[in-house]
C-alpha cells in the first residue's frame, strides 16, 4: 500500500534501495554516499512529490534505527 | 484508526505487543525495526516506525535538542576547521588532534601489519580527503590505508577508494596519498583511519607512541589489574593483506595495541 494519495508506480526512490534493510543503510548516510545519492537527482517539482515524500520517510526511519535521537531530548 | 490507506501490521505491532511507550527501550524499538526492507513493499512498516520512534521520543521528555544549535552546554570545543595563512596553512594533523589523537610530540616507528588495524578519528573539515603519512623506513612491501564510517564506536564500511605507498619507491618522508576514488568526509562526524600491509614487507612509518594513545576499544574482563590498557583501536585477523568493503561485522574485531599512524589531512 503507498503512502495516501501517491500513485502506485515504483519510481526512483524505491527502485535504487531494492534489497537494502534500515540497518544496511544506516552505514551510508554521509554526503557522497548510497542513500544521499538517492535523492541525487530528484528535481523540486509538484510531479515529484511523491518521490520526496518517500525520501523523508526512509531517511526517517533509517535514522530511527541508526541510534537513539538523545540529542533531541537534551 | 490506522495510518490512512494502510494495510494491518504485520510485524512492528505484532512484535511490540504488550510493550508500553513509556517502557520500550532504544535496543528493543531497534531490534524490531532494522530489519525492515526499505522498499515500497514495506511502506506501511517505514511509516510504523518513524511514527512509533517520534510517540518513544515524545514521552522521553520535551524536545529541546530540537530548537537549540549544537550542545546545550556552554562549552563549545571547536576543532581546529579553516585554514589560514591565506591558505597555506591547510594541513592537519589529525593523529594530534582532539578527540583521538595524542598531546605529546614524540614518535615512534609503525611498522606495517599484514592484519587491519584501525583507529578512530574525527574529521577537521568536510570534503575530499588527502591523507598524508611520513616514511620513516623506505623498505619494501605496499602499504594501504582507506577510511570507515562509523557505526556504534566501530569501523561499519570502506568510504570511496583506497590509499596506497609503495616502500622503496621515492625514499623517506612525507608522502601525499590520492586514492583510488574520492573519499568524502564530513566536518566533527567520527571515521576510522584502516591500515594494512598489501603486500608483506619491511618498510615502515612514523607512528605516535601506543603509551600516548587513548582507549578505543572495550578491554577483555580477565585482566588481573588495570594497568595494561593497551586497547587502541580494533584490528582484524580475517582480512589479510586486505582492508574489506565492509559493513564489517562488529564481532569480528579483535584488539589493536598499536598507536595510530602520524597522519595528517588536507581536504579538497
Amino acid at each position: 500500500m503507498p503512502l495516501p494519495n501517491a500513485t502506485t508506480k515504483e519510481g526512483r526512490v524505491y527502485a535504487l534501495l531494492k534489497g537494502q534493510t534500515l540497518e544496511s543503510l544506516t552505514g551510508q548516510l554521509a554526503a557522497g554516499e548510497f542513500l544521499p545519492e538517492v535523492g541525487n537527482p530528484i528535481s523540486i517539482e509538484e510531479l515529484n512529490e511523491d518521490e520526496l515524500r518517500r525520501l523523508v520517510l526512509v531517511k526517517l526511519a533509517v535514522e530511527s534505527v541508526r541510534a537513539d535521537w538523545v540529542g533531541l531530548t537534551s | 484508526m490506522p495510518l490512512p490507506d494502510a494495510k494491518p501490521s504485520t510485524r512492528i505491532y505484532e512484535l511490540l505487543k504488550n510493550t508500553d511507550l513509556e517502557n520500550i527501550t532504544f535496543s528493543e524499538f531497534q531490534g524490531v525495526a532494522k530489519t525492515i526492507f526499505a522498499e515500497q513493499g514495506a511502506e506501511d512498516e517505514l511509516r510504523r516506525i518513524v511514527l512509533l520512534n517520534l510517540a518513544r521520543l515524545s514521552v522521553v521528555g520535551e524536545w529541546t535538542g530540537l530548537t537549540s544549535a549544537g550542545s546545550s552546554n556552554e562549552f563549545d570545543l571547536q576543532l581546529p576547521g579553516t585554514d589560514t595563512n591565506s591558505g597555506n596553512n591547510n594541513m592537519y594533523i589529525v593523529s594530534r588532534m582532539p578527540g583521538w589523537g595524542v598531546t605529546s610530540s614524540s614518535t615512534t616507528s609503525l611498522g606495517s601489519n599484514e592484519d587491519p588495524h584501525f583507529w578512530p578519528w574525527i574529521s577537521p573539515k568536510t570534503g575530499n580527503l588527502t591523507i598524508l603519512i611520513d616514511v620513516v623506513s623506505d623498505g619494501t612491501g605496499v602499504l594501504g590505508l582507506a577510511v570507515y564510517s562509523d557505526v556504534g564506536g566501530v569501523p561499519y564500511a570502506k568510504i570511496g577508494g583506497d590509499y596506497s605507498y609503495t616502500f622503496g619507491s621515492t625514499g623517506t618522508g612525507l608522502k601525499t596519498l590520492t586514492p583510488t576514488a574520492d573519499v568524502a568526509v564530513e566536518r566533527g562526524k567520527q571515521y576510522w583511519l584502516g591500515v594494512v600491509e598489501t603486500t608483506n614487507g619491511n618498510g615502515a612509518i612514523r607512528g605516535e607512541y601506543a603509551l600516548n594513545s587513548h582507549v578505543a576499544g572495550p578491554a577483555f574482563p580477565s585482566l588481573s589489574n588495570l594497568q595494561n590498557a593497551a586497547f587502541y583501536g580494533v584490528a582484524l585477523e580475517n582480512s589479510n593483506n586486505t582492508l574489506p568493503a565492509g559493513p564489517i561485522t562488529a564481532t569480528d574485531f579483535l584488539t589493536n595495541n598499536d598507536g595510530q599512524p602520524r597522519w595528517a589531512a588536507q581536504f579538497g
